[in-house]
């Protein structure tokens, strides 16, 4: 046994004094969080980031190995086209009309559950059971239910009132409504069930006092309720926006993007692009397409993290 | 309160005693809030009836008496033609493949990371957190078309291991920010008294912390599982293959824009829905705390 040199004795594993560097990882937090961490960012983060690469070539699902980067091309290819904009805009609408309405539709079936009512379970699980089936099954069903003959069940029950069968699809409106009902039908279960946990948290020896002084069911609800829930509204908001602006598989069962181009999402045009049918996608412009959503959805997360922050989640 | 103090006038009607009047708009709020309910949950049950009541109708009657809810002679041979003369068992048997081993890698990853989450302080612990949440809000679509040229350059696509290693590593982030708050739920002497009798930070895991988390570990499989279950756009993009088609993507290739046959169309759909909206119903208990314990952390 040699005398051992400061230096050497750090390095030493047996030495309990000062551990190694296997040691430290060992006994730390990174065994367990790494693996799981880098997984993750490989198949969620990098791909995001590798997506501005893609972008700026011209690549297709033909030829991945023999590619030019063409900078912003694919950009000035997308704003130069009409059909670009008109996606654009209608997802833009779409999205500002669902928000508030699904919100206070949601927001009213919570509060509704929040009742002392037997049964409550039962109308709970069935308000939720839309939430449980694919976007891509839910645009199959309803394009029977909402089929323009008076054969299919929405037109159907219509004409026991005597009202004519309603063309769900062939006018560019009436798609549009077509397609906005059926995601209220399917997304409202989630809002519902947020809000829900929300009003379940809240101090119920306020809302009894607020009672024992006389407020009334609708000064209960907006003097009290809401504003206790303010962070969670937010995020309810946000979530819902994030969720209608990706809309694109209800969209490619349901309408297929007719009549025309009119009910053409982002997503939509996107998706078309870079995996049509029968032909070559362009990679590229598709990209380029992803990139637009990307940035609008980058600062609805920053605004849900902001939120989460408020609501010190973290 | 009426009961208490019979002589406050109720100044709707006099004639009608206050106890009387009292049970009286008890009975009509009860009355309304049923009618409101069962109102409501029939829009999001009916159609679902309706489509099962349409796949089991003969011909004729699916266009002469299309609402009618019991079949006058119910047929279920669509069902029988739907699973011998179409692959539909096949991208059944892929679809639960796919979601299950989606959802392990998932649970496993997410165990680990959330406990090292829950259990150490480190610097960058919650920048990190605050990255794994930011990312879990891009959707899918968002990224699939990198996602496809990186699965294609890693030979991934096409195969089956490769969806599933997709479905599981998307899954992480949710899965740990899901898990992370049933751990911090958990008194860390637990921890330090098993360490204390020798054992290993494994096993504190899995004889100690896993079993006191079960509702948790079920509401994320389930979560997970229907995710997966219902996805169509990564499928669709990584699966060129027909024999490799999960449900959702086989169904929609099988029908497309075909609605000619509603009895088929009306089936392939509820084959589609059926299992998972049992899971979902009988498991739910344990979705709906589960999601408020994620969702709003008390």
């Amino acid at each position: 046994m040699g005398v051992l040199t400061n230096r050497e004795s750090t390095r030493n594993p047996t030495d309990p004094g000062k551990p190694g560097l296997i040691e430290r990882v060992m006994s730390g937090p990174w065994l367990f969080v790494v693996p799981g961490v880098l997984l993750y960012f490989a198949f969620a983060l990098y791909p995001v980031i590798y997506q501005f690469y893609v972008a700026m070539t011209d690549m297709t699902t033909a030829s991945f190995t023999n590619v030019n980067f063409i900078g912003l091309e694919n950009f000035e290819t997308a704003v130069q086209d009409p059909l670009f904009w008109d996606a654009f805009i209608f997802t833009l609408a779409f999205v500002l009309v669902t928000v508030p309405v699904q919100f206070i539709l949601g927001l009213g079936l919570a509060l509704f559950l929040d009742q002392k009512l037997p049964g409550r379970l039962f109308f709970r699980i069935s308000i939720i059971i839309p939430m449980a089936i694919s976007s891509i099954i839910v645009g199959l069903m309803w394009r029977l239910l909402l089929h323009e003959s008076d054969v299919g069940f929405i037109n159907a029950l219509l004409g026991q009132f005597g009202i004519d069968p309603f063309p769900w699809f062939s006018e560019a409106m009436n798609a549009r409504l077509s397609l906005f009902i059926v995601n209220i039908w399917q997304a409202i279960g989630a809002t519902m069930i947020f809000m829900l946990g929300g009003l379940q948290t809240l101090d119920r020896e306020v809302l009894e006092a607020a009672e024992v002084d006389g407020a009334n069911l609708w000064q209960r609800v907006i003097y009290v309720k809401l504003p206790m829930l303010r962070t969670i509204s937010g995020l309810a908001i946000v979530l819902i926006f994030a969720g209608t602006f990706q809309l694109f598989e209800k969209v490619l069962a349901l309408t297929d993007g007719a009549p025309g181009r009119a009910t053409e999402t982002i997503g939509y045009q996107m998706y078309t692009t870079a995996f049509p049918e029968n032909s070559a996608g362009d990679l590229g412009l598709g990209a380029a397409l992803g990139l637009v959503m990307f940035a609008f959805i980058l600062v609805i997360t920053i605004i849900y993290v902001w939120l989460m922050i408020f609501e010190e989640e973290v | 309160m009426a009961t208490l103090n019979p002589t406050v006038d109720t100044d709707q009607n006099t004639l009608i005693s206050p106890q009387v009047w009292g049970a009286l708009r008890k009975g009509m709020r009860y009355a309304f809030n049923y009618g409101f309910g069962i109102g409501v949950a029939l829009i999001f049950v009916y159609p679902i009836i309706w489509l099962f009541s349409t796949s089991t109708k003969p011909n004729w009657e699916i266009y002469r008496a299309p609402l009618q809810l019991l079949p006058s002679d119910p047929q279920w041979d669509v069902y029988r033609e739907i699973f011998d003369s179409t692959p539909m068992l096949d991208y059944m048997l892929n679809s639960i493949m796919y979601s299950l081993g989606g959802s392990a890698i998932t649970m496993f990853f997410s165990i680990l990371t959330a406990y090292g989450l829950s259990r150490y302080l480190f610097r960058g612990k919650r920048a990190l957190m605050l990255g794994l949440l930011g990312v879990q809000l891009l959707p899918n679509l968002v990224r699939i078309i990198p996602l496809f040229v990186m699965m294609n350059s890693l030979e991934l696509i096409n195969t089956r291991h490769g969806i599933i290693l997709l479905y599981g590593a998307g899954g992480i982030a949710f899965g740990t920010w899901f898990l992370k708050g049933y751990f911090d739920s958990i008194p860390v002497a637990l921890d330090e008294a098993a360490q204390i009798d020798g054992a290993s930070r494994f096993r504190i895991i899995w004889q100690i912390l896993l079993p006191s988390i079960i509702p948790g570990l079920a509401a994320l499989l389930i979560l997970q599982f229907i995710a997966h279950w219902n996805d169509y756009t990564v499928a669709s993009v990584l699966l060129r293959n027909p024999d490799l088609y999960p449900l959702t993507v086989g169904t929609f290739n099988l029908i497309g824009p075909d609605e000619s046959d509603f009895r088929l169309l009306a089936a392939a759909t509820l084959v589609n829905v059926v299992p998972v909206i049992l899971v979902f119903s009988i498991l739910q208990r344990y979705l709906v705390s589960g999601l408020a314990a994620g969702a709003v952390k008390q």
